[in-house]
């Protein structure tokens, strides 16, 4: 068990690619801690391995070795159907290419979350079109996301991030497929959003200026941590 | 408010309360057919139309073989009876049994009957028909003889009449009032002790067809009496035909007659009499069901092919989903619920199509007829009317097609499944 105020922490994440000409190593002993309530920016350049870490954090890619505990859990060390049902509850995503369901409408969509952990009840529609309605979408419900601008999606993707109500938001350049103003306002929503309902955020983003608007920033460079 | 618009809300109500209650894959599964703002996707147009194509092609062959196969049935039973007692040898004194059987609890009608096999001469054409006696004005017939007649009549047939079947009729080309000469296998025995047998002369009185064709080639009837003088067989009979009020179970009631009966009597059912003809009446349906099973192979591939490419195309859905908490093998189970979710609305559609093609095939066989030019020719040889070629439904072939076709659905899902479980998650969402 590691400390009880970080929701999230990793010990010794290394984790390297083989390539065809040489194996590369992405992550090289990284150590994070998430304290609860605290948002953490990472920084980096291109190919620096920031998404890869976020993708180690929650475990959609395993790491070569190291030790990663999910609110005191080692999360390695449980199966695959405990991770899975974790990811579902205890972490919310937001992607830079915003990845809705063509299929499904802005309300399905963020309903879709709660799917995922069962029955969707009455008072988990109020939630989603409370939701919608908090991002500026509520008139944009009913529409399919090949009806939505990129910045509705990604405002619809923030909102089925925080459907669950979990603690904990990954947020891999929510910004990157937008004008600055739009993801200034995606930016400023996802920040207030988890402030108001105290989640904790880790964001992935190349913007010192919304690196800034995080509790801590951290730099990857070389497959290491170093503070911004 | 009309009960119309009093129910709507309350199905809407169903449908949503439905969703919500539905396991996510099958809802995604669901909604991958059936998208938000449309009808249906263009995968579920061309995969549901298919198998339809396949089911109802299925259904009709399958109801239209019945069909025909229980008129085939129906005519045997009718011309031979459910069933028949006989010695193997002449039964004399058979009163006693007839009474018997005409007062057996399952009986409803008992003919007694002699039958053999003659020449039979008219002008310098021969024919070696098969000949029955029966006397069709006693009450409790088996043989509804009269139903069958085509031409001329039952009211003069006597000792000195004979009515052909329609094969006979054509073959020596006699019509009604023509004398026909009957040569026995008694009239041998004559020749033998070196008499001189005359032939018995008998005048056409009725042709008949009851359409099957094994009795309308190559049968003629004379009246008991007459048939007792050309065989020699005094007062006796070959055997006794039965009706029984429970055709379905004609088997345990012929082993308990026999039980009844005692003796050297034995009974045989129509079934078993004509069990190679219903052996193929049934391999036929069977081989050509086999064969058009392939169909909806067929229509499996074709589903399996475009799951694959939706599969592809949803990649970083997929990685999404395992993101949000999906298990591998319940993403793998969206997958082939598509194909089986396809197949049930394949099943639905084909099942509509296959009842409208077959309320509609006086006018579909008619219009096949007249664009291949066969009409006349199908005329001659289908006795019925084109309108009335006859269907029956089994619920056992609807019970196997759909559950082949769900079979064959859930199969089809299996690669594309199989492809979207061994996705790496972090790959999935990084796909292009």
């Amino acid at each position: 068990m590691t400390e009880n105020n970080a929701i999230l922490e990793a010990r010794g994440l290394s984790k390297t690619f083989a390539t065809p000409t040489k194996p590369v190593q992405v992550l090289d002993e990284a150590n994070v801690a998430l304290a609860y309530g605290e948002s953490l920016s990472i920084r980096g350049e291109s190919g620096a391995g920031k998404t890869t870490l976020l993708y180690l954090l929650s475990v959609l890619e395993n790491p070569d070795s190291g030790e990663l505990f999910w609110a005191g859990e080692n999360a390695l060390m449980k199966p695959a159907d405990w991770r899975a049902r974790q990811r579902a509850t205890f972490m919310g995503f937001v992607f830079q290419a915003y990845y809705l369901m063509p299929e499904l409408s802005a309300v399905e969509n963020v309903l879709l979350a709660r799917r995922l952990v069962g029955k969707v009840r009455k008072e988990d529609r109020l939630r989603a079109e409370a939701l919608l309605e908090r991002v500026g979408l509520a008139d944009r419900a009913k529409q399919i996301p090949s009806k939505l601008s990129g910045g509705e999606k990604q405002r619809v993707a923030v909102a089925r991030a925080l459907m669950n109500q979990p603690p904990l938001i990954l947020a891999d350049e929510p910004t990157g497929n937008l004008d600055e103003r739009t993801g200034e306002h995606i930016m400023e929503l996802l920040l207030t959003l988890c402030r108001e309902e105290d989640m904790s955020l880790i964001l992935v983003t190349h913007n010192p200026v919304f690196a800034r608007q995080t509790d801590r920033c951290l730099m990857l460079h070389n497959g290491r941590f170093e503070n911004a | 408010m009309d009960s119309g618009s009093k129910l709507a809300p309350k199905a809407k109500r169903c449908l949503t309360a439905n969703f919500s209650a539905m396991p996510w894959y099958l809802y995604l599964a669901f909604k991958q057919l059936f998208p938000t703002g449309r009808a249906a996707s263009f995968f579920a147009w061309i995969s549901i139309i298919g198998v339809a194509l396949g089911v109802a092609i299925l259904i009709v062959f399958a109801s239209v073989m019945n069909g025909l196969g229980d008129r085939i049935r129906s005519k045997v039973s009718e011309t031979f009876g459910h069933a028949h007692v006989f010695t193997g040898s002449i039964i004399y004194d058979y009163e006693e049994l007839l009474t018997t059987l005409r007062g057996h609890p399952e009986v409803i009608a008992a003919t007694p009957y002699t039958t053999g096999m003659l020449m039979m001469q008219y002008g310098n054409r021969p024919a070696f028909p098969k000949i029955m006696g029966l006397n069709p004005w006693e009450e409790n017939q088996v043989v509804p003889l009269e139903d069958y007649i085509i031409q001329g009549g039952l009211e003069e047939f006597d000792d000195q009449r004979v009515v052909v079947s329609m094969g006979v009729a054509q073959q020596l080309k006699v019509s009604i009032g023509d004398l026909i000469n009957l040569y026995s296998p008694l009239m041998l025995e004559q020749l033998k002790r070196d008499e001189v047998p005359l032939p018995m002369e008998l005048t056409v009185c009725g042709i008949f067809e009851s359409g099957f064709n094994d009795v309308d080639n190559n049968t003629i009837i004379v009246t008991r009496r007459t048939m007792q003088e050309l065989y020699g067989l005094e007062d006796g009979i070959h055997g006794i035909m039965l009706l029984i009020d429970d055709p379905d179970n004609v088997f345990q009631f012929a082993r308990g007659l026999e039980q009844e009966l005692g003796g050297n009597f034995q009974t045989l059912t129509w079934m078993e009499a004509n069990e190679n003809l219903l052996f193929l009446l049934q391999f036929e349906k069977t081989i050509m069901l086999f064969l058009l099973f392939v169909i909806l192979i067929i229509a499996g591939f074709c589903i399996s092919a475009i799951l694959i490419v939706t599969a592809l195309q949803k990649t970083r859905e997929i990685g999404l989903l395992h993101a949000m908490g999906g298990r591998t093998r319940q993403l793998a189970a969206i997958f082939c619920l598509d194909g089986m979710l396809v197949s049930m609305g394949g099943c639905v559609v084909g099942t509509v199509l296959a009842f409208a093609l077959i309320g509609s095939r006086g006018a579909l066989i008619k219009g096949m007829l007249y664009a291949t030019g066969q009409g006349d020719a199908f005329t001659e040889h289908y006795p019925l009317p084109i309108t009335d070629l006859p269907v029956s439904y089994e619920a056992g072939d609807f019970a196997l097609i759909f559950l082949f076709c769900l079979f064959i659905g859930g199969v089809a899902g299996l690669y594309p499944a199989w492809r979207a479980a061994r996705m790496k998650p972090s790959d999935a969402i990084r796909a292009e």
